[in-house]
């Protein structure tokens, strides 16, 4: 175990042994002083009384820091893990429609990481040791006042960890289906509530939303009574541990009398803190478990074992080939690019386009046929290896939320200002870059919306061309351009066909015009039933 | 941050009842507490005495059963409030987004999808565990002083000084260290948001070989490091609360037990207060703890109400047809909130009717932002549309939008088959309408009985636009509507339906009015109004 973990554990066991202490001592303190003695025989439980109740702040404070400053460690440690677990799957589970969801929900489960140390785990250490402790000093005092008391912290315990951990996992279960189609229902509503104004056709929608808002909050109405039942269980058992307790005190010294009475009293609120540290744990448990879920995922790629290197040639034969995720998208493909080419691929929405460009990248393998590099098969190379020579820019190219200078350091991390105008510049861009004020270092905003769709689209391409790739693989360039700029985008990509093979993929006429040769792709795919869309 | 928006408490009655409900309880949970505290006192000092002190115990027990049933209450009840008022908040969102006379800009949905589910969710900590803390923070510690004060006024002095003084540390420490913590908050925002960024362009790295290993670390670390630095200070205000309690119960202690002692007083009182003493501070010291749980409630709630909070369309006047009316744009600006430039300016235009109008501009020019002003969902800051002599913002927006025919740039799909989403447009269309109505948007290809749905995401934006172009024609043809508005149509269409969509579009006797981006849209069209961009500024 990590030192500052130790070190904050026992600080928090000092500080809820402080809280105990104080009441405990106090009792004796005055019960003692019932018994008229000399005020010297009382000097050390009032030192020890003014002892833990400076402690138990001063224990709680540094608690709090260290076992703050593990937590924030093990976020680190945990975001490390999501990332690699993702980077080894990705594009898997990267689709456009499901990236907001996963990437908002794995963000989540980062978090409640530090919930697992800060709100689970250490309330258990703080208040069973804290007890044991307790209970040890009982049973110097009375045996069958200690056993009492430790049925008591066992009892209490016992109904924290199964009774109230499974009524919170039973009513979110319960709930979680209803919370899901609700969730649904209300995003559906959100998204088409401008088409439905539009139309003037809301009501049956919203009427249909609202009842899944209302069934969802009858199911947590009916469960709201769980809240509570953990922490009010501890009060009932601390009055009947009372009663318990007080039955056995009649053979006792009589100043301990006190010490024993209010020793349930002093434990409520450790015990206390097991039950609200439980209501956590289902949420907790299912955050780790989708984690773990990632974990089992398999690779969209099988990596090859002793990968062979890059070859000297980059000439790109691909025969036959068939993409897909799953499942074949679009009928077999042939062509060749070598430095100098400029292939077209072209087909209907749908063909599989995007599918051929990841598959070009080895994002994801191919169904069928090859694909040789430099005579080499894909198989054979590592998909890092091959993405140091073919570069892509795709559809939905992200542009990061930092500044223009650092979007484009993520192709050349060693790129001068110049080498970045010059790419901005070929890819129609330098002159509104040099426009803004703050030039190169100009935040592009969240999602890059502080620029156009053009802007954004033009940015990934400068980013490509920083790249010192010797394939080019253009996934619709020209999507969301203007048609002059579109037409300056293909001449710039002509261009580049003097140092580089390109691919070109698109459906524009204009830009399959440039192409040396046009492939189509032709996609098979399969209408969907209901019963399958709705999985 | 104030625990409770006023807002809220005057809109919902779910709030003021629970309020009340919650003070009631509060109250009887003071008096349990003060009654157990005599009552344990009494058995102990019975059994210091060898007196029967069996039913003194049993009483305590009773008490604490008491104690244990208000606790479970009142959680039961703020949990039932939590549950009311997030129904009711997010019935509320929804059908003010459907509101018909709703106006200003959609805001952004992936905000609304979020408050409307873990947003409120929050409530659950904020309605359900902070504010009857805060109740019983407001009310217990004062009953409690009162208590001792009748057995012990020297105990009540140094409690009834030391709890304000402690609050008022508290609250000094906490306005000292309120602007580090604030950082530190959003410091971790943008942690979460960076994780996010980087999570998002995974794929985008992956293919430039960019691992993010040691970024993530080294962001993450130097984070870790700047918040324990801060923590180091903002815990000072719990710990300021804290020592006061402690050692002003320790300080109640010793000063009854030297007390006891000498006879001044007895050991049943200076029990009792020895017991009170603590309950005094108690509920303040949970309410400090429970802060957390009430940021993401708190925040929901003002989102919520700021979402709530817009102008309404007044009009009511008739509209008049569009076959005969010209539409007018008399010196309309629009301009949104926090932006510098207007995201409209049209000084002088006329639309007559029957035109094909090609709007053009480059992005940012408010191309889509006329089209919003034209559906009246977008009031003008300045000027004003008329429609054959009539201000658009006079006429009934329903019985307006009724003539219109709609293709925005993201199309909105319901769940159900292609052939429902179609029929959008007109419930009472035949079947054969809508199949005629897909060939000519060139969706043929798209079967009306597959199913579709938002969330299942089976459509690629080419179709899903394709479905809405089919509504625009079912909406002219079998609906009466007799203005087309279209944002970018045919953006993502190949060649042959591009020029179907265009010829049906071309054939429409009505007023169509589309924002165009390629040539061949721009060609089609009888005239082109060309919009001037504002300037990129960046913030």
């Amino acid at each position: 175990m990590n030192r500052r973990l130790l070190a904050g554990v026992v600080l928090g066991i000092a500080a809820q042994l402080s809280s105990i202490g104080l009441l405990l001592t106090s009792a004796w303190l005055i019960v003692r002083a019932a018994e008229h003695p000399p005020v010297l025989y009382l000097m050390v439980a009032i030192v020890a009384v003014r002892f833990f109740g400076v402690g138990r702040a001063v224990f709680h404070y540094g608690e709090r820091l260290l076992t703050h400053d593990v937590a924030l460690a093990a976020m680190v440690e945990e975001r490390v893990r999501a990332y690699r677990l993702l980077d080894r799957i990705a594009p898997l589970g990267f689709e456009r429609h499901r990236r907001g969801d996963v990437i908002s929900r794995i963000v989540g489960d980062v978090e409640s990481a530090q919930d697992r140390l800060l709100r689970l785990r250490l309330p258990w250490v703080h208040a069973l040791v804290s007890s044991a402790v307790v209970i040890t000093l009982f049973s110097f005092i009375q045996p069958a006042a200690a056993v009492v008391l430790a049925a008591h912290v066992v009892v209490c315990a016992g109904f924290a960890r199964f009774v109230v951990a499974r009524l919170f996992q039973s009513v979110r279960s319960r709930g979680s289906l209803l919370r899901g189609s609700m969730s649904a229902e209300a995003s559906s509503l959100v998204l088409a509530s401008r088409d439905l104004v539009a139309h003037g056709t809301g009501a049956g929608m919203r009427a249909r939303t609202t009842d899944s808002v209302d069934a969802l909050a009858v199911v947590q109405r009916s469960g709201a009574w769980v809240a509570g039942a953990g922490t009010a269980f501890v009060l009932a058992a601390s009055g009947v541990t009372i009663v318990l307790l007080s039955t056995l005190a009649s053979g006792m010294a009589p100043v301990l009398v006190g010490v024993v009475l209010l020793a349930p009293i002093a434990l409520i609120e450790p015990l206390q803190s097991l039950a609200e540290a439980e209501r956590l744990r289902p949420e907790i448990v299912a955050s780790r478990d989708r984690l773990d879920e990632l974990a089992r995922t398999a690779a969209p790629v099988n990596e090859p074992v002793g990968a062979r290197p890059l070859p000297a040639s980059s000439d790109l034969v691909v025969s036959d080939l068939v993409v897909g995720w799953d499942q074949p998208v679009a009928s077999p493909v042939s062509f060749t690019i070598q430095r100098g080419d400029i292939v077209g691929v072209t087909g209907c929405s749908g063909a599989g386009k995007s599918t051929l460009a990841m598959t070009l990248v080895k994002l994801i393998e191919s169904r069928s046929g090859s694909i040789t590099l430099g005579g080499v098969d894909f198989a054979a190379l590592r998909g890092s290896d091959i993405r140091t020579r073919i570069g892509m820019t795709g559809q939905d190219d992200v542009v990061f939320d930092t500044t223009i200078r650092e979007n484009l350091r993520i192709a050349d991390r060693g790129a001068s200002d110049s080498d970045m105008y010059g790419a901005l510049g070929r890819a129609g861009l330098a002159e509104f870059v040099m426009g803004l004020p703050r030039g190169l270092d100009t935040p592009v905003g969240e999602n890059g919306d502080e620029l156009s769709g053009g802007e954004r689209q033009r940015l990934g391409i400068a980013r490509l061309l920083l790249a010192h790739h010797e394939l080019l693989v253009f996934d619709e360039p020209t999507e969301h351009l203007d048609p002059a700029t579109a037409a300056a985008v293909m001449r710039d990509i002509v261009d580049l066909s003097r140092d580089h093979g390109v691919l070109v993929i698109s459906h524009s006429p204009a830009a399959l015009r440039i192409c040396d040769q046009v492939v189509h792709l032709a996609g098979n795919l399969v209408e969907l039933e209901p019963d399958h869309a709705a999985a | 941050m104030k625990p409770l928006d006023p807002r809220l408490v005057r809109r919902s009655r779910t709030v003021r009842s629970y309020l009340a409900l919650g003070v009631v309880l509060g109250l009887l949970t003071a008096l349990v507490v003060v009654t157990q505290a005599f009552l344990i006192a009494d058995a102990v000092a019975r059994l210091f005495d060898g007196r029967p002190a069996l039913a003194a115990a049993v009483a305590v027990g009773l008490c604490l059963g008491a104690r244990a049933g208000l606790e479970w209450w009142h959680s039961t009840v703020s949990a039932r409030a939590a549950v009311t008022l997030k129904s009711e908040l997010r019935k509320e969102v929804l059908d003010d987004l459907v509101d018909p006379r709703r106006l200003g800009p959609v805001p952004r949905s992936s905000r609304i999808i979020t408050l409307l589910g873990p947003g409120f969710d929050a409530f659950d900590g904020y309605v359900g565990r902070f504010l009857p803390q805060t109740i019983l923070a407001s009310i217990v510690p004062g009953i409690v002083v009162l208590a001792v004060l009748v057995v012990d006024p020297l105990s009540a002095l140094i409690i009834g000084l030391s709890l304000p003084l402690s609050i008022v540390f508290m609250v000094l420490v906490g306005l000292v260290t309120r602007d580090k913590l604030d950082r530190r908050w959003s410091a971790l925002q943008r942690l979460g948001q960076h994780f996010a960024n980087v999570l998002d362009g995974l794929v985008v790295l992956k293919v430039f070989g960019r691992d993010q290993t040691a970024g993530l670390r080294a962001v993450g670390e130097r984070h870790r490091k700047e918040t324990i630095r801060s923590l180091r200070v903002v815990f000072l205000s719990s710990l300021v609360l804290e020592l006061v309690a402690t050692l002003s119960v320790a300080l109640v202690a010793v000063s009854v037990g030297l007390r006891v002692v000498d006879d001044r007083m007895s050991l049943q009182h200076a029990l009792t207060v020895l017991l009170l003493a603590p309950e005094a501070y108690l509920p303040i010291r949970r309410l400090g703890a429970m802060f957390h749980d009430s940021t993401a409630g708190a925040e929901a709630v003002s989102e919520a109400l700021e979402l709530l909070d817009h102008d309404r369309h007044t009009g009511h006047l008739p509209a008049p047809g569009l076959d005969r009316a010209d539409l007018t744009f008399e010196q309309v600006t629009v301009e949104f909130p926090g932006r510098s430039q207007p995201a409209l300016q049209v000084d002088a235009e006329t639309i007559r009717p029957g035109e094909f109008v090609a709007i053009t501009g480059a992005s940012g020019a408010g191309k889509s932002t006329l089209l919003d002003v034209l559906m009246a969902f977008v009031p003008p800051t300045a000027g004003r549309v008329t429609v054959g002599g009539l201000d658009l913002a006079d006429i009934d927006p329903e019985q307006w939008r009724h003539l219109i025919a709609w293709v925005p740039q993201v199309p909105g799909i319901v769940d159900g088959t292609v052939e429902d989403n179609v029929r959008m447009a007109n419930t009472a269309a035949t079947s054969a309408e809508v199949v005629r109505a897909l060939r000519d948007a060139g969706a043929s290809d798209l079967s009306p009985g597959r199913w579709i749905s938002e969330s299942a995401h089976t459509i690629s934006a080419g179709e899903r636009r394709r479905i809405s172009i089919a509504r625009a024609l079912l909406r002219v043809r079998t609906a009466g509507a007799n203005l087309v508005l279209l944002d970018e149509p045919t953006a993502g269409l190949d060649a042959a339906r591009e020029g179907t969509v265009l010829n049906s579009l071309r054939a429409l006797p009505v007023t169509v009015v589309v924002v165009a981006h390629r040539a061949e849209t721009i060609a089609a069209a009888d005239r082109a109004i060309r919009l001037v961009a504002r300037e990129l500024v960046p913030s």
